[in-house]
């Protein structure tokens, strides 16, 4: 049973570090900017979309779950309430926000298990090749990895800092801070949640990252959206062939 | 600076399964800066063992088909390379089968991304299902020629993505040292282009499925026989659209910003947009106009224009030509032995019987193939000096008729 109580989560939130994660609505706009400086943070009209226009105001539009049009996959299920405030991102002018939501026919411990894993992400992830960590062990905030991308596709490598790794709320956040691609400032959250149904667990990505220049924020939705489901769906099939063995497994880990 | 690595090997029967013979060329990345190694191998006792199985079946076609009996049978004059170039891993696969069926030859140029596994199925496998599909159209006489290859290279290549998504499921890999072996559930982002070329007596078959391509060389001008696969190609972008995907440019078009062509034979993950149908172009051969055929991957072409290639190519074969011509003047008092062996050929049991001249045509035929080796090794170094960004494969046939 997860405690839900507000001054122990705010508690958690500053122990982890959070500041940069969740943004009060109260402070003005211009906080955001302050928040996320980058290289290539070319504002045009043409990024000046209402999209993006919206998305300070309210929060509880900000883990507004996009539905999965490409490849008519299986409809998403809407993003659990009770781990809404965990993909809340400060959107800026010129990024783009997005949710991606996975069932997974297994229980959410299991599911865990293997998302946790920041030093292998080639456990359930597509497109990479190899991983290494370059900073850290890979259990502790600041851990830095650097992943190769698999050929044919637009990136070479992608370098990454561990945010966030909570097991209690089965909280996972990591920002992209280098490589050959063309994704600045993406910072991404991935929760793990029992559904509602036994031995069923509900997983949620969501991300926001900067509109590349030439390109549309839709564009780079729908670019980012289709990585992200890739990968949950790849980790559904990963966990669902693992399961009967997985409790033990994530037994193990838990006491080691 | 660019890495070279690069092997040239003529055919050689590594299954020992009939006529069927498979060649599959691969170079790995040496870590070695600047090193540049370039081996060009003629192995004259694989040519006469694919002579000899070529003999046998000569006999067996001209039983078979009476269409056959009225032309000689040609022998494949071949050459291809296939190098890493500045990319870290090897993902391109090469196929020549000579002979692979009864006066036909088997010529196909594969380019592998996310993993190498599924080219290398292709280099093993795809001449192979074309013998089966070549087989069951056989006996549909209705079909003109033209018909029957489309029909037989259109199952060929489903087939061949079948096997491909087939090995993604779990199964175990045909090729075990490929690196996403680890991954096997997940490869369903791996896949490769295929263009296929199936030389005859009468015709030339391309099918080609992704951006590799085939350009043949008639009369001194660079026909295409086959037309990149791009996602921004109008035809192709409507198809995608009507099938609900979407086109992005990132990093040039893209289907959904990730793959750079729309039609490959793997890549399950963006099925249906991304399909496996080949194109297929069955042309008519015109003796003294056809010069020679190029397949290559877009390691090449991205660098390379058509009619470079072929200006190329045609130096280089010419230039062993001249050779050629001189050496053989030296021995014009051998001429009436190539004359009574030309005639001992025909019915195929004069080959003991005349063996100076069969040296003769031996030492000629493989100096044929070393030029066509030599000509695919000029074009994959030209496109280094261009800095192309890919592996580069090459495959040059000759389709000149020789006179004997």
């Amino acid at each position: 049973m997860q405690p839900s109580t507000s001054c122990l989560t705010n508690d958690a939130y500053k122990i982890s570090g959070t500041r940069t994660f969740v943004v009060n609505p109260d402070p003005p706009l211009s906080v955001s900017f302050l928040l996320y400086r980058g290289k290539r943070r070319q504002r045009r009209a043409l990024d000046t979309m209402p999209y993006a226009a919206v998305r300070p105001s309210p929060p509880p539009q900000l883990s507004r779950p996009i539905g999965s049009g490409a490849g008519g996959g299986k409809a998403c299920p809407a993003v659990p309430c009770e781990v809404a405030r965990y993909h809340e991102h400060a959107v800026g002018a010129g990024q783009c926000f997005s949710t991606v939501v996975q069932a997974i026919a297994a229980p959410a411990d299991a599911v865990w298990s293997v998302v946790r894993r920041f030093d292998r992400p080639q456990a359930y992830k597509k497109f990479i090749k190899s991983c290494r960590l370059v900073d850290g062990d890979g259990g502790e905030v600041g851990s830095v990895r650097e992943v190769r991308v698999v050929s044919g596709l637009p990136a070479t490598s992608s370098r990454e800092r561990l945010e966030v790794l909570d097991d209690d709320r089965r909280v996972l956040s990591f920002r992209i801070v280098g490589g050959e691609h063309r994704l600045a400032n993406y910072r991404s959250v991935t929760t793990v949640h029992e559904a509602a149904a036994p031995a069923m667990a509900v997983v949620v990505e969501s991300y926001v990252v900067d509109v590349p220049p030439g390109n549309t924020w839709e564009e780079t939705r729908v670019f980012v959206d289709t990585i992200v489901r890739c990968n949950l769906q790849s980790l559904a099939r990963t966990v669902e062939r693992l399961a009967p063995e997985a409790p033990r497994a994530n037994g193990s880990i838990d006491h080691a | 600076m660019a890495e070279i690595c690069c092997e040239v090997v003529a055919g050689s029967s590594s299954e020992g399964k009939g006529p069927e013979c498979d060649t599959g060329s691969r170079a790995a990345r040496r870590r070695r800066m600047e090193i540049r190694r370039l081996r060009v191998v003629a192995e004259r006792g694989a040519e006469e063992e694919t002579s000899g199985k070529r003999r046998r079946l000569d006999g067996g076609g001209g039983e078979a088909s009476t269409d056959e009996e009225d032309r000689e049978v040609e022998r494949a004059r071949y050459g291809f390379t296939s190098v890493c170039g500045r990319r870290r891993d090897m993902e391109d696969s090469v196929s020549a089968c000579p002979g692979f069926l009864p006066g036909h030859h088997f010529f196909g140029v594969f380019d592998g991304h996310g993993c190498s596994h599924v080219a290398t199925s292709c280099g093993q496998r795809m001449h192979e299902i074309v013998v089966d599909e070549a087989g069951a159209a056989a006996g549909s006489a209705g079909l003109d020629e033209e018909a029957r290859w489309r029909g037989v290279m259109e199952r060929s290549f489903a087939r061949m993505d079948a096997e491909a998504v087939a090995s993604s499921r779990g199964s175990v890999a045909p090729a075990p040292t490929c690196r996403c072996e680890m991954q096997l559930p997940k490869c369903d982002h791996v896949g490769s282009t295929a263009v296929v070329a199936v030389l005859g007596p009468r015709h030339v078959v391309v099918a080609n499925c992704g951006d590799s391509r085939a350009v043949l060389c008639r009369g001194g001008a660079a026909i295409p026989l086959s037309c990149d696969h791009k996602p921004d190609r109008p035809d192709e972008l409507e198809r995608i659209h009507a099938a609900g995907g979407r086109v992005i440019f990132w990093d040039g078009a893209r289907v959904f910003g990730m793959l750079a062509m729309s039609r490959a034979i793997g890549d399950s993950y963006l099925k249906p947009y991304v399909i496996c149908d080949p194109e297929v172009r069955v042309m008519e051969r015109k003796d003294g106009e056809d010069e020679f055929l190029i397949l290559a991957s877009d390691g090449l072409w991205d660098v390379v224009s058509n009619e470079v290639a072929c200006n190329v190519v045609r130096a280089c074969l010419r230039s062993s030509g001249r050779r050629e011509r001189n050496r053989s003047s030296p021995t014009s008092n051998l001429s009436p032995r190539q004359s009574s062996s030309s005639g001992d050929e025909a019915p195929n049991d004069g080959a003991p019987s005349a063996a100076a001249g069969s040296e003769s045509d031996e030492e000629s035929a493989a100096e044929e193939d070393k030029a066509c080796a030599e000509a695919a090794v000029l074009l994959t170094k030209l496109a280094l000096a261009r800095q192309t960004s890919d592996n580069v494969s090459v495959v040059v046939v000759n389709l000149r008729r020789r006179k004997l």
